[in-house]
């Protein structure tokens, strides 16, 4: 152990508060250094004054101290008891205001106070909302789509025309098919009423020659 | 840890409870048990007898006032120590310490009792390098030297580890033995 080493250690070596290794180690660097053993002979006579001083007398006067923590007491629960009343009398407070119902309110430059239910507080409608301008390729999507729209029941509309026409010229060309066929039944009668006629009216003349037979 | 062991015929925990059921005789008992004890351990950390007895004074008031927050968590005599360390520690920061020691050693007669001149000396001497040291120097050497506290209830009291108060303590011997050299301490004699 060097002498620095040694001179670390020497103060709780003194006491005894070094641990017995390292006490054992000083004791062997102790025995061949003069100069450490005077270090330590030095604190060794610290310790031993320090020990021998001589205790001063003290004196503690106990009814002061009694009359004393009474008085600091009784502050103390006075300082309570006002704090008490304080808190106390702001409850009370908060409670006249929510069932009283007192309303207080300031602005423009006054303070208003009121008993009862406060009246209620026109709110502003909310401003109306601005539609967000669509983009043109979105509007001209949506012409697009009306006009297909629009095409869709034009073709529509044309096919039903078409098809009421055909039915109506149908039902026309058998209306005249009924007349054509009446028409060449009225037309037969008459002939034959027409030949019963010259027949009696010519005997043995052909109606078809037109004169008479010589 | 030193005190007035819990297994005496009434011990301070129980004196404290009585106490704090209002039981003045049981409070005088304390004081009277731990009175010197206190007020040695106070002068050693405050100064002069006459300071002592005040902050001992204060310290039985604080702790009387503070019966009612005491639980038997840890032991009587850590608390009262603690209670006293603070005391002293707020009693340096008023400021009504060192000075007064030093003056006293200059003014006249010392209030320590002493027998021989040489010795008286010596002891002023001592007194008032230990008062000189710095704050945490002078408790752990007071709590070590006067209290003969171990440093691991030491280091539990002041929340500080043993390693750093001893540290500490071993730095507040060599100051203090440098301070004493200068003033003239002679070295012990060789043997031969």
């Amino acid at each position: 152990m060097t002498c620095n080493a040694a001179r670390e250690q020497l103060p709780l070596f003194v006491t005894g508060d070094l641990p017995s290794e390292v006490a054992a180690d000083l004791t062997t660097h102790l025995q061949s250094c003069a100069a450490c053993q005077r270090e330590e002979g030095m604190l060794r006579r610290l310790v031993s004054g320090l020990g021998q001083l001589p205790e001063p007398e003290t004196s503690v006067d106990l009814p002061a101290i009694f009359r004393e923590a009474a008085r600091q007491e009784q502050r103390v629960g006075r300082r309570w008891r006002n704090l008490a009343l304080v808190a106390t009398a702001v409850a009370a407070g908060i409670l006249l205001l929510l069932f009283v119902k007192v309303e207080i309110r300031g602005g423009d430059g006054q303070w208003v106070i009121a008993l009862g239910t406060p009246r209620p507080v026109e709110k502003p409608s909310p401003p109306a909302v601005q539609p967000t301008p669509e983009p043109a390729w979105k509007q001209f999507e949506e012409k697009l789509t009306a006009l297909q729209e629009n095409l869709d029941l034009v073709l529509q509309d044309v096919t039903q025309r078409d098809g009421a026409r055909r039915q109506e010229i149908a039902a026309l060309r058998g209306s005249l098919e009924s007349v054509k066929q009446s028409a060449g039944a009225a037309l037969a009668a008459t002939q034959r009423d027409v030949s019963a006629m010259y027949a009696a009216l010519f005997p043995g003349r052909n109606p078809t020659s037109g004169g008479e037979d010589r | 840890m030193t005190g007035v062991a819990t297994g005496s015929p009434t011990s301070d925990a129980e004196l404290m409870r009585r106490t704090q059921r209002g039981d003045p005789a049981a409070f005088a008992q304390l004081v009277r048990r731990w009175q010197p004890k206190m007020g040695r351990f106070l002068a050693r950390l405050a100064g002069p007898a006459a300071d002592a007895s005040d902050l001992c004074q204060e310290l039985f008031l604080k702790l009387y006032l503070a019966r009612d927050r005491y639980r038997e968590a840890g032991t009587f005599s850590a608390w009262l120590y603690r209670l006293a360390l603070n005391l002293a520690r707020d009693a340096q920061r008023r400021g009504r310490r060192w000075p007064r020691l030093l003056e006293a050693a200059d003014e006249g007669p010392s209030q320590w009792p002493t027998d021989e001149p040489q010795r008286q000396e010596e002891q002023e001497q001592l007194a008032a390098a230990l008062a000189e040291l710095p704050e945490a120097q002078r408790e752990v050497v007071v709590l070590r030297l006067f209290e003969e506290m171990n440093f691991e209830a030491m280091a539990r009291l002041l929340g500080t580890p043993a390693t750093t108060l001893k540290s500490r303590f071993a730095a507040a011997l060599v100051r203090l033995k440098e301070r004493l050299s200068a003033q003239g301490w002679a070295e012990p004699e060789m043997e031969t």
